[in-house]
């Protein structure tokens, strides 16, 4: 099930939020009807998989307790031994159902027989809730938690179902004590209704039609594409990717607002920024800070030397890279921002910043634009074919009527795109929002209820609905 | 105020400041307000079972089953059938294409809104597997028959022949690159007819629906003449009396994208100057009728059905021409509205559809005494055909 859906909206949440808001705290029964709503939310998409993200539940809460217990009688190697026999079959299980196909296909290419193997299909939303436990267990033992123990309250933590699937990645540390205790009000309903409705907005009305533009694009084939209609479509993608995941993120923390919850940022204004290190400061934020946590610091940081730290940088994103999927081409992806992020921390250092604002600012946008091209693409071929084309190698010439047709259809929902990847309306909408007079107020909420009545007439007709990060 | 500081406020925060709570109280009461509305609407009101609009059975409410739960159908159609009933839904729809107008949109779920409100079907990638197993049992087909004269018209579709109504620039597949690549697949002994050029020096008077997929009578016609020789068809009629059947047809194209703008109207000629007479029977209705019109389809859900009554495996047409030429048609819809401009030319006419045939085609071309063989497609739908090479196989 996702957010946009006529389903959920109408459906799903009212049923969902209904029941929550009449049982009482009392005896854990908001955090029981959050844990049943979130597991047929997961098995509404996943009706076999919800047995495995059970057992996932069951063996870390019970792994958390072991480890707790360990640590207040002393033994610390046995705490150990635990916590890392805990996060290796946690890594197993996401391995196995994640990279099992990419490690035997790559293996088979090599051997000389090949070793027969079925393609599984992925568990929606695994590399985010095995994220969110391997966090926990982590930080139990590195004793910045008390271990949790309700089982109910930590299965509602692992599958709360606002941020199941798409994160943000949700730390435990973060939600500890929502978890015991955390208010409703009107006001946070209706400002829970708001976060979600801008995100219900940047999915439905700027990320499906942008994607729509790009999907019709890569349809053209290289040979009837110019240089205009390449950079449109990889200007499309661009759009696509951060109001789908930005979007989805929005939708996210409303509903954990309408639920009582706060959750961390995960988007800052990503395409304001003036280097790719601050952009990957900007983007994603859960997914970059929990590396940086749980891998990069525990190898050393930037602590030992230049070559240990590029050494660490290169390993964090590498398997940042991998995360995002099993394929080479996310891989290289990884890498490509790693060797860039290397380059500005040790080569250019401050020399960029002496750079007008202007320039830094494209100089950031182009690399990550080229580098959304490389996440895109089917094929590592196909990436460097598609970037030729964006730079006049290969394609039908520098502009042609098929381009002029695309910018057409590009420039209202692309210019409205780019203008809300800025934080200038965002901070203008406050000032109507929490004015004095009562009729901005007013007019603040008509907004967002035409954004809504206009996101749900594209969704009763939509052909076309895809989330991005459903693949992760 | 940024949108970071934004997510972390507490709103207990906020209620000590005098801005911003009624906004809240209004959004709150607002969104519960419309969910709710919706969802309730959708309960108490009645279900629709067809929609005239979409041109399509809506889904209904499914039943549970443990089969198909753990298979995801039940899940799957239980989200259709909410989408399906949501209160409004042409009325939503509808504002839908309004906004994307709006802003700029061309293309409406594979269509283009081309110049003068023409809906122009994109075309889709063609099976080019299926495509070479189909020639490929065409041309033994023809091999098989050499005293046969075969032909083939695959007619390129508006997107092609109407190139110019397109929205500027709006990318197509290349139908006219198509028609070459098809012809150099072609045995020798296969005539093919190729149309494109005449229908283009026609393109104004209004070859093809503007609301539904398929050609027009019009179409047709100016097709037939253009064919009329390769069809070994001499002194072909070109006076018509022409009978305008309806003036309110909404076509495939105009449920699909959602535009009901306009309206077409379905014309049918009939040839003066002839005393042919028929006798028209089909595989779903055996009963003789002297028509290949059906008038029933006018009030129906597709008004193209209008001619032959839409789609059947087999149709038998006998005239009472004697011309000593018996023609066998390999077809699909668009051959509905062609065939009936070759009824002076032969004695009997038979066409198949070979996405519903499952019978002999040699006992039908020896039974039927057939002279003559036509393959007449649209080229969309030849390029994604799946069933002629098993039929022309057929034992």
């Amino acid at each position: 099930m996702i957010f946009s859906s006529i389903f959920f909206i109408f459906v799903f949440l009212p049923v969902v939020l209904a029941v929550y808001y009449l049982v009482p705290f009392r005896y854990q029964l908001k955090n029981l009807v959050l844990l049943l709503a979130s597991l047929v939310f997961y098995a509404w998409g996943e009706p076999v998989y919800v047995i495995l993200m059970l057992l996932g539940i069951g063996i870390n809460f019970a792994g958390g307790l072991e480890i707790e217990n360990y640590l207040q009688s002393g033994r610390e190697r046995n705490a150990k031994v635990a916590c890392i026999v805990i996060v290796a079959v946690d890594l197993a299980v996401l391995g196995f159902y994640k990279y099992y196909g990419f490690v035997l296909e790559n293996v088979n290419a090599v051997l000389p027989f090949d070793i027969p193997y079925h393609e599984l299909a992925l568990p929606i939303g695994i590399s985010f809730y095995t994220f969110q436990t391997i966090s926990y267990i982590i930080d139990v033992y590195r004793q910045k938690v008390g271990a949790q123990r309700s089982f109910i309250t930590f299965g509602a933590y692992v599958c709360m179902f606002p941020q199941l699937i798409a994160g943000p990645i949700v730390r435990y540390s973060d939600v500890e004590k929502q978890l015991a205790k955390r208010t409703l009000s009107v006001e946070k309903f209706g400002d829970g209704a708001m976060w979600f409705l801008r995100g219900l907005g940047k999915k439905v009305l700027l990320a499906n039609t942008m994607g729509s533009v790009f999907d019709a694009i890569m349809a053209l084939g290289a040979a009837n594409t110019s240089v205009l209609t390449a950079w449109i479509g990889c200007f499309a993608y661009t759009m696509q990717i951060y109001f789908d995941f930005g979007g989805y993120s929005d939708m996210a923390v409303g509903l954990g607002k309408m639920l009582g919850f706060e959750f961390m940022k995960n988007f800052d204004y990503p395409y304001t920024a003036k280097s790719v290190t601050e952009f990957w400061r900007r983007w994603h934020i859960s997914l970059s800070s929990w590396f940086k946590e749980y891998v990069y610091i525990p190898l050393g940081g930037n602590r030992g030397g230049t070559k240990k730290a590029v050494r660490n940088l290169l390993v964090v994103w590498a398997l940042t890279g991998l995360w995002h999927g099993a394929a080479w081409n996310f891989i290289f992806w990884g890498l490509y921002y790693g060797i860039i992020l290397c380059v500005e921390k040790y080569i250019l250092k401050e020399g960029l910043a002496k750079l007008p604002a202007v320039c830094r600012h494209v100089y950031t946008m182009v690399l990550v634009m080229l580098g959304w091209v490389l996440f895109s693409s089917p094929t590592l071929g196909r990436a460097l074919s598609y970037t030729g084309t964006m730079f006049g190698i290969g394609g039908s010439g520098v502009a042609d009527a098929t381009g002029l047709y695309f910018l057409g259809t590009c420039l209202v929902p692309g210019t409205v795109s780019a203008i809300l990847c800025a934080p200038l309306v965002y901070k203008w909408i406050p000032r109507i929002t929490r004015a004095r007079e009562w009729y901005k107020q007013v007019a603040g909420a008509v907004i967002y209820i035409g954004i809504f009545l206009v996101s749900t007439a594209y969704l009763v007709n939509a052909t076309y609905n895809p989330f991005l990060y459903f693949r992760f | 105020m940024r949108q970071d500081q934004d997510v972390r406020q507490e709103p207990a925060k906020r209620k000590k400041k005098k801005g911003g709570r009624l906004f809240y109280r209004i959004m709150a009461a607002s969104f519960a307000g419309i969910v709710l509305l919706f969802a309730l609407a959708g309960i108490v009101l009645p279900d629709r079972g067809y929609s005239e609009e979409e041109k399509r059975v809506l889904a209904s409410f499914p039943e549970a089953s443990w089969d198909g739960i753990q298979k995801k159908d039940y899940m799957e159609d239980l989200e259709s059938y909410v989408s399906d009933q949501f209160v409004l839904r042409d009325a939503w729809i509808r504002f839908k294409v309004q906004c994307d107008l709006l802003v700029g949109k061309r293309e409406f779920n594979g269509i283009y809104l081309g110049k003068d409100k023409y809906l122009i079907q994109i075309p889709g990638e063609p099976d080019d597997e299926n495509v070479a197993r189909n020639m490929q049992a065409i041309n033994q087909f023809a091999g098989r028959y050499p005293e046969l004269r075969v032909c083939m018209m695959i007619v390129p579709n508006a997107a092609c022949v109407m190139e110019e109504y397109l929205p500027k620039g709006a990318p197509v597949r290349d139908q006219e690159k198509d028609v070459e690549d098809l012809k150099g697949q072609l045995a020798e002994n296969i005539n093919y007819i190729d149309v494109t050029a005449s229908m283009r020096g026609h393109v104004q008077e209004g070859l093809y629906y503007k609301t539904d997929h398929h050609w027009t009578s019009k179409g047709a016609l100016r097709a037939f003449e253009a064919a009329a020789e390769g069809l070994g068809i001499e002194n072909p009629i070109t006076d018509y009396e022409v009978y305008t059947v309806t003036n309110d047809f909404s076509g495939t194209l105009s449920s699909k994208s959602g535009y009901h703008k306009v309206k077409d109207s379905i014309q049918v000629y009939a040839p003066k100057g002839t005393e042919v007479k028929y006798l028209v029977t089909d595989s779903d209705d055996v009963k003789e009728r002297p028509t290949v019109y059906d008038k029933e389809a006018l009030n129906g859900k597709d008004q193209y059905q209008v001619f032959f009554g839409g789609n059947h495996a087999l149709v038998d047409i006998r005239t009472t021409n004697r011309t000593s030429r018996s023609l066998l048609v390999f077809k699909d819809s668009y051959a509905n509205c062609f065939v009936p401009f070759l009824l002076p030319y032969y004695d009997e006419i038979i066409m198949v559809d070979p996405r519903y045939y499952y019978d002999n085609v040699q006992m039908l071309v020896s039974n039927k005494k057939v002279t003559d063989v036509l393959f007449l497609y649209n080229m969309d739908t030849f390029l994604g055909d799946r069933s002629i090479a098993d039929v022309l196989a057929g034992e």
